[in-house]
């Protein structure tokens, strides 16, 4: 299963979805992985940043939603203060 | 009593209590948003980070980067201590633009360090130690 979380002021908000069930084709899966590429597209869109996480701690910036990966964390815009 | 002050009375009180209902749901859903904070940050550290922030408050990530640097992440929030060969040399102030559980905070902090170190020292007002 693959997952997209992001952190926002009421807590984290995350969407799950079956990549193997997105690529047969499964109405669910791919309602769930639109609604994803929905949530990436508006935080990033307010200056968020993504990250895939990897195994063995792996962080590494992403710029553009990826449907494959296991599991993906947006962070809301930050700033200096 | 007539009517009115009856309808009067009874709008007051209707009023005070929704007021009271709302406020005690914002409560139950901010400390139901910590808890889950708490949960997603745990699932992030290994046992020795999380003992780690348990026991101390606050949580070392080593550079990425820079070797023999650690960033301290308080869990209550606030400023980012740089240490360099065990020495504090800096301070950091940089947060999230919006509010989020305290646990998020430490979250996104340990995220940006280790993905995004660059840019994370880039948007922080950094305060030099000597």
């Amino acid at each position: 299963m693959a997952t997209l979380r992001a952190l926002t002021s009421a807590g984290d908000r995350h969407i799950t979805w079956d990549p193997a069930a997105v690529a047969a084709g499964d109405v669910e899966a791919t309602a769930a992985v639109r609604e994803a590429e929905r949530l990436f597209a508006a935080v990033r869109a307010q200056g968020g940043t993504a990250f895939t996480l990897g195994p063995s701690q792996t962080t590494t910036r992403i710029e553009h939603f990826d449907r494959s990966a296991e599991q993906v964390v947006l962070v809301p815009h930050i700033v200096g203060g | 009593m007539d009517a009115r002050e009856i309808m009067r009375r009874l709008l007051r009180e209707l009023t005070q209590r929704s007021v009271w209902q709302a406020a005690s749901a914002s409560e139950r859903q901010a400390a139901a948003a910590a808890q889950r904070a708490t949960a997603l940050l745990h699932t992030h550290l290994t046992e020795g980070e999380w003992a780690q922030l348990t026991r101390r408050g606050s949580l070392e990530v080593a550079s990425p980067s820079t070797p023999g640097r650690r960033y301290s992440i308080p869990r209550a929030g606030g400023i980012v201590t740089v240490y360099q060969g065990g020495r504090p040399v800096m301070q950091l102030c940089v947060g999230p633009a919006q509010p989020l559980p305290a646990d998020d905070v430490v979250l996104l902090h340990l995220l940006l360090i280790r993905g995004d170190e660059s840019a994370y020292l880039a948007t922080a007002n950094r305060f030099p130690l000597r």
